[in-house]
């Protein structure tokens, strides 16, 4: 199993480092007392989680020490911007047969967003509107998952956001709501004061 | 290129691509015009003969004599579908004029407010 | 909206995914600079890291569709990534004699730190640097990028016990600098 050109590994108390190394990535399991018993291997076992952690460390410091620059961010999102993801067409009724209006899919869940976010505490995660969206009169399940903050009554918020987003796609989408329902995906910490940026 | 010419416009662009942008913009509700064609081009295939672009912003608008197609942002004062219908009236009578009274008007909202 | 600097990751994609630009930035200022300090090490300097990184996100960003668990993201991103850096060294031709992979690697071109090692961290860059090529980027994707000894050798395009091989050198090295600085 090993690369014949690697010289003869030293042994510690029996075994090589690679054996070590894979016992301690299977989480010392299952449990070997040649290895657990001895000073040697224990020392050794040490020293290999002291290096794994270091690695970690080491890019982790060398990430904080150079954090993005926005020239180089605004690349990325300028990069980007011609791939919005628009999603499907969502019609908007018109008597004139050659009328093809619509709202896209997009332009809905960012509705969603933004009425959810404006609810204190909130941050919309996803949004998913789930049926036949491009046929008008179709039936439609809106489903929003939310992040809450620490403190904020979560049954009355969830309600609130549930409201707020049926109402607000009354108003711009001619969609058949058959339902909204908003489900808390997490619990955010509350925030400390200063700005976060 | 430029579009057709109107012949009975109020103005010699009257008729451009350019004009129908501008007309565009000037309805309540608009906050942004899109570009309409896709940048891989299969908007233009699908579209099919004679197709023209804007002339002063390429692509803003797609024109052809069968359909024409615009992409907008609007403000999320009032309802997307309510600016959406206005357009549609713009874009109709600007159609009529530039003698593509059949056309399909294609109207989509791609993002309603900020 | 400075809350969502404070979103946890799964949000932020499940966001971007839906086509949230602002979130889509959160996770480029997130993550982008660890991709950046990984990507200099897999490439051996830090020339073409920026642009590769750039590259990832862009990549990124067409297939959030394709994350399943939103929470995931970070290491969905060093994937991308990880695959990215090893498709360009290929391009450079190397690798192409085994043989030549044990000698050691040159210095790197813009030294990210002092040349005295003031901590046990920078003893292991300085000894990472010291690498030759192959050992330095199994280690890599080993300890950051969490590939298995397989995965390492299907993306590398060599044998599972010439992974292990590297990696025992590798570690051998590293191990016996960080126990010199102490």
């Amino acid at each position: 199993m090993t690369d014949p050109l690697l010289p003869p590994d030293e042994l510690i108390d029996g075994h090589t480092l690679d054996e070590l190394s894979d016992y301690l990535a299977a989480g010392r399991q299952p449990a070997d007392p040649t290895i657990d018993d001895s000073p040697q291997c224990r020392a050794a076992l040490t020293a290999l989680e002291r290096l794994g952690r270091a690695t970690q460390d080491l890019l982790d410091e060398e990430a904080a020490a150079s954090p993005a620059d926005d020239d180089w961010v605004g690349r990325i999102l300028t990069g980007i911007r011609l791939d919005v993801q628009s999603g499907r067409r969502i019609p908007i009724a018109h008597p004139d047969p050659a009328a093809d209006l619509a709202l896209t899919e997009g332009a809905v869940r960012a509705l969603v967003r933004g009425v959810g976010d404006d609810i204190d505490g909130v941050l919309v995660g996803r949004c998913r509107l789930d049926g036949d969206v491009e046929t008008p009169g179709a039936p439609v399940a809106v489903h929003v998952e939310i992040s809450v903050r620490y403190g904020v009554p979560m049954t009355e918020t969830a309600a609130a956001v549930r409201n707020a987003v049926a109402a607000e796609l009354a108003r711009h989408a001619e969609l058949t709501i058959a339902s909204v329902d908003v489900l808390v995906t997490d619990v955010r910490e509350p925030r400390t004061g200063k700005d976060a940026r | 290129m430029s579009g057709t010419l109107a012949t009975d416009g109020p103005g010699p662009d009257a008729g451009s691509t350019a004009a129908l942008s501008a007309l565009i913009l000037e309805v309540p509700g608009v906050a942004t015009l899109y570009p309409a064609a896709s940048p891989v081009g299969q908007v233009v295939a699908a579209i099919g003969s004679a197709l023209t672009l804007g002339d002063a912003d390429p692509g803003t608008v797609l024109v052809s004599d069968d359909r024409i197609r615009v992409r907008i942002g609007v403000d999320g004062v009032e309802a997307a579908g309510e600016v959406c219908r206005r357009v549609y009236v713009v874009v109709r009578d600007w159609a009529a004029s530039t003698g593509r009274a059949d056309a399909v008007i294609d109207v989509t909202a791609a993002t309603i407010g900020g | 909206m400075s809350e969502l600097w404070e979103a946890a990751d799964g949000l932020l994609a499940g966001r971007a995914a839906d086509g949230d630009t602002v979130a889509f930035e959160v996770l480029v200022r997130r993550h982008g600079p660890l991709m950046r300090a990984y990507a200099a090490r897999m490439l051996g300097s830090t020339d073409e890291s920026d642009d590769i990184v750039q590259e990832t996100f862009v990549t990124a960003w067409r297939r959030l569709g394709e994350l399943d668990e939103g929470a995931a993201v970070k290491s969905w991103l060093m994937r991308i990534l990880s695959r990215r850096c090893i498709d360009r060294i290929r391009v450079r031709h190397e690798h192409d004699d085994i043989s030549e992979l044990d000698a050691p690697a040159p210095a790197r071109e813009e030294p990210s730190r002092l040349a005295e090692t003031h901590s046990a961290t920078e003893a292991l860059g300085a000894a990472l640097d010291r690498l030759p090529e192959l050992q330095r980027r199994c280690w890599v994707l080993r300890e950051v990028g969490q590939y298995s000894y397989d995965d390492i050798a299907e993306e590398l395009g060599i044998p599972a016990s010439t992974v292990r091989g590297q990696l025992a050198r590798g570690r051998k090295r590293l191990l016996e600098a960080m126990e010199d600085w102490r």
